[in-house]
């Protein structure tokens, strides 16, 4: 058996393995040490078990992973985040739609200080989703919006998403983060657009808000946004501002949303308890997929089948907006199924020389992965923001009325996939200017 | 061992584990927010902060909550084409699923038992600037985390076949994102 | 026979050049007999080539010997003595004359199951900065990356601030202003994109280089699976991957340094009086690093193993002098003359 052989046979052995629902991570270490095991043999196969786990834990910038996510959770826990919903709410209730529209602007802002998109989903439905069904508004609606402006939460900066393709495509996690914020409001400016177009359509989706609203309310209401608008310029205004690096900023940030939730008196035990144990439990089950991905990709480069791959698809390459094409299909199927990170950890090896050699720029690509990955997390059957919102929101948000509801935001989101390959600058436009 | 006393056992080496793994957490936010303060304010950054957070706090934070997150139905899987299944196959092959899972995790055990032996043989120990840092004692995270994690996959397949359940193997209480993430089940 | 190597840097690194000339020397040595197949970094990455070298993963791979301090602990001397490089073909003939003549040296190599072959050196570290540090009053109090403790102590004596940061970090750093400056080759102007960010660089301070680098060695099982006259071809070739190695981390200096003139980057070189202050601070430093070596490192009879390699600084700064161009092959026959030629093939490592 050639050694791509034994390459094609373990990517095989590990979907029916993933199918079997076995952990994705354990599955991936698995397949990796059977394969090789077939290839360098038991001794060294051994010995691969043990370089990867410590050594590729045991670094500098993954460690602002678990700061992202502990702050994202003490933003959650804490309910730092209703303020923010509650004044988008008030200012823009005069819109079509105007809860929907809230709901976008406070996923925008809660993408701010947390690093994944699920964390979004699940702060946004817990706050917006019950006021809009309250409002009459059609369920669909309702929490379609909510799950997919949740993954504005993965591109406007921090990102977990875009550390992990730093660490592993070697570029300036900086650059992505600013790169992230042009898809981030690109994202959210588009399912503005559908939010207003689908309700103009239907008026009955979204029932106009009756209530009288005082500019006293309004401005109130603006003292609600504080907490989260200081921790926001507290971490990024640090960030982008050079008194720490990104690597850092995870850290100042955990600790600045621990101070803010304490000055406003919400930070109880049981709210620390919850974010700890629920940061930990997250690190618990997403380290061990990035262990896993990573045998996986030292399997493959190994066993020559990615670059069998690349060969494969390397005419593409004369064509770069085909190449994209070719790349982003593959991560739309990949995404049905698969958890961003893993997605993401499998396929880079393979990709990143095919992106190079076209001469696609790094930093864009990242973040245009990283928006492919994200629609992944509503489409179904496996949707983690959809799965999130209608388990936080309960019974009157079950899934299929959820998949149905992201219908139109995941059209639109096609659609800005190919605005982001006809116009980079999207992306690369602010990163441009520092 | 009564089932009782499995659910007892579990969930202390969850507290063990958790308490251990949040010591890491909290101690690497204070450290590099405290790392920053003093490089701002008297121009004198700690010399070993990355070394300590790299070898000690990302070490406890990402391998000691594997068995939390196990406890608490975190683990990141694709359950599917399992969930159509009809329920006694979907059991036999949730049973042969858990039981390769912790044949793995006992690998893993071994194996990192074995090099945080060899570690501590040479005294292990990295060099940040001019402060010489131990190492070794952190290695034996691993198979700390990862032999609690086979235990609990092993009392589990073990209460799966004599007792045709393991739900008294999972934390009581669900709360949370996390717990939401995969609230499927 | 495929050799495996993997290099776990970007291509296009000195450790890619040195491996492919390598690479083309031994194939022609053994006829084609021994081929080497290089490896990515996906592989393996610079940490992780150290097991993955003992376990057999592949047969050979590029370290960098700082990074292991416990498992090689009489390497760690010479590495100690960072500062006394000026001149990196010397640096790295006398590195690897120490090691392979050295029976602890060798011994802790083969307790890894690895058998050494040598060692490259990057070239002489520089100062690349946001603002011109040639004197006292410009270096005072200003955060400058360091590598290792050799730097950071040279940083203390002249009254600047050694920090550490992960290679990958310091562009960034240094972009904010989280930092003023990075010891290094000027050969990373380019390779961590510097270029783009710095605005002086001062070339003749603080000196230095990272002689540790080791492209060469192999797995034991590997060199044990080889015939005698196999050996004395890799050993022949081995001569020429150092001296190539080195050869190109070099002439990347002088030819980042061009880059960066033609950029605009002001090129400084430190006054005389920064250069005695600087040389005595090295010089003091020598009995630092015999107490480091002892205590940190448990080395015996650090001060002769100390002196012993200044010696040998000595001995190939006048072999291999640098009033003159040299070419890799030429650096190469002067590491098998010296060094290479010595060892014997139907023993050594075995
Ligand atoms: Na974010
Ligand atoms: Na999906």
């Amino acid at each position: 058996m050639t050694d791509a052989m034994i390459g094609s046979l373990g990517i095989l052995a590990l979907l029916v393995l993933i199918a079997a629902n076995m952990h994705i991570g354990i599955a991936l270490i698995l397949v990796s040490y059977v394969g090789l095991i077939a290839l360098v043999g038991p001794h060294a196969a051994w010995g691969m078990l043990e370089v990867v786990p410590y050594t590729f834990i045991s670094n500098w910038t993954l460690s602002s992973v678990p700061m992202f996510v502990f702050m994202g959770y003490i933003c959650f826990s804490a309910d730092l985040t209703r303020g923010l919903f509650d004044a988008a709410r008030l200012w823009l209730a005069r819109l079509p739609g105007g809860l929907a529209i809230a709901s976008v602007f406070g996923c925008s802002g809660f993408a701010a200080v947390t690093g994944s998109s699920v964390a979004c989903a699940a702060a946004m439905g817990k706050v917006a989703v019950p006021e809009m069904l309250r409002n009459g508004y059609d369920a669909r609606l309702a929490t379609g919006t909510v799950a997919a402006a949740g993954t504005i939460g993965a591109l406007i900066p921090p990102s977990i998403l875009l550390i992990v393709f730093g660490v592993i495509a070697q570029v300036s996690i900086n650059d992505l983060f600013l790169g992230g914020i042009g898809a981030g409001i690109a994202t959210a400016a588009t399912y503005i657009a559908v939010i207003l177009i689908r309700v103009k359509l239907n008026p009955s989706l979204a029932p106009g808000i009756s209530e009288r609203i005082t500019w006293t309310q309004k401005l109130v209401a603006l003292k609600g946004a504080l907490p989260v608008t200081l921790l926001v310029v507290g971490v990024l205004g640090g960030l982008f501002g050079g008194l720490f690096t990104a690597t850092q900023a995870g850290a100042v940030g955990a600790l600045l949303s621990l101070g803010v939730a304490a000055l406003h008196g919400r930070l109880t035990f049981p709210v620390l308890k919850r974010s700890v144990v629920d940061t930990l439990t997250t690190c618990g089950s997403l380290f061990i997929v990035t262990i896993g991905a990573s045998m996986l990709t030292r399997f493959l480069t190994l066993s020559g089948v990615g670059y069998m791959i690349s060969d494969a698809v390397d005419w593409l390459g004369a064509s770069p907006v085909l190449l994209l094409i070719v790349i982003a299909l593959v991560y739309l199927v990949l995404g049905m199924f698969l958890e961003p990170i893993g997605a993401m950890l499998i396929t880079l090896p393979i990709f990143l020389p095919l992106v190079a050699n076209a001469g696609i720029e790094a930093i864009w690509f990242g973040v245009f992965v990283a928006k492919l990955l994200e629609v992944g997390m509503i489409t179904p059957p496996i949707g983690m923001n959809v799965f999130v919102l209608s388990s936080t929101v309960g019974k009157s948000a079950p899934t299929d009325i959820v998949f149905r509801g992201v219908f139109w935001f995941f059209v639109a989101d096609i659609i800005l996939l190919g605005l982001l390959i006809w116009f980079p600058s999207i992306i690369t436009f602010i990163p441009s200017l520092m | 061992m009564t089932m009782q006393g499995t659910a007892v056992l579990v969930r202390v080496l969850d507290r063990i584990l958790i308490v251990i793994a949040t010591i890491g957490l909290v101690a690497m936010m204070l450290h590099i927010s405290l790392d920053i303060l003093l490089s701002l304010i008297v121009n004198a950054p700690l010399a070993t902060t990355s070394a300590i957070v790299t070898n000690y706090y990302m070490i406890a934070v990402a391998f000691l909550p594997i068995l939390a997150a196990e406890y608490r139905g975190s683990h990141i899987g694709v359950s599917l084409a399992t969930d159509r299944l009809p329920p006694r196959p979907r059991h036999l092959l949730e049973t042969v699923v858990l039981a390769i899972t912790a044949a793995v995790y006992g690998m893993l055990t071994a194996q990192s038992w074995q090099q945080a032996v060899e570690k501590l043989a040479i005294s292990a120990y990295t060099i940040e600037q001019t402060s010489k840092i131990y190492v070794w004692p952190s290695f034996y995270m691993l198979p700390a985390a990862f032999g609690a994690m086979t235990l609990l996959l092993a009392l589990k397949v073990v209460l799966r076949i004599t007792t045709g359940s393991d739900h008294a193997l999972h934390a009581p209480e669900s709360a949370g994102i996390a717990a939401a993430e995969t609230g499927h089940d | 026979r495929d050799v495996k190597i993997v290099v776990g840097v970007p291509p296009g690194s000195g450790a890619h050049y040195g491996v492919d000339a390598f690479a083309a020397d031994l194939s022609e040595r053994t006829g084609g007999e021994l081929k080497v197949r290089v490896l990515p970094a996906s592989l393996l990455n610079l940490v992780q080539t150290f097991g993955g070298m003992k376990d057999g993963v592949v047969d050979g791979g590029y370290l960098v010997l700082n990074y292991f301090p416990s498992e090689l602990p009489e390497a760690t001397l010479p590495i100690e003595l960072a500062m006394l490089g000026k001149n990196p073909f010397a640096m790295a003939g006398a590195m690897s004359e120490y090691i392979l003549t050295c029976e602890p040296c060798i011994q802790e190599r083969l307790d890894n199951n690895q058998v050494p072959l040598g060692n490259a050196s990057t070239g002489a570290y520089a100062i690349i900065g946001t603002s011109p540090m040639t004197n006292t009053a410009e270096l005072a109090g200003k955060k400058i990356r360091a590598a290792g403790g050799s730097w950071t102590r040279w940083a203390a004596a002249v009254g600047a601030i050694g920090v550490s940061l992960p290679g990958n970090e310091i562009f960034e750093a240094m972009s904010q202003g989280t930092i003023d400056g990075a010891f290094n080759a000027p050969s990373e102007l380019t390779s961590i994109r510097l270029i783009d960010v710095a605005t002086d660089v001062t070339v003749n301070i603080p000196g230095g280089t990272v002689h540790g680098l080791d492209v060469m060695s192999v797995n034991r099982d590997f060199w044990k699976s080889l015939s005698t006259e196999e050996r004395r071809a890799y050993l022949d070739a081995a001569a020429l991957g150092n001296a190539a190695t080195t050869w190109k981390f070099a002439s990347d200096v002088a030819e980042n340094l061009k880059l960066a003139r033609e950029k605009g980057i002001n090129i400084h070189e430190a006054p005389v009086d920064i250069l005695a202050l600087s040389d005595a601070a090295i010089e003091a430093d020598l009995a630092n690093i015999a107490k480091i070596a002892k205590e940190t490192h448990g080395i015996e009879d650090a001060e002769t193993k100390i002196a012993r390699f200044v010696e040998l600084v000595k001995k190939w700064e006048g072999l291999i002098p640098l009033d003159r161009d040299w070419t890799p092959e030429e650096i190469a026959e002067i590491y098998r003359a010296e060094i290479f030629s010595k060892i014997d093939a139907a023993s050594y490592g075995l």
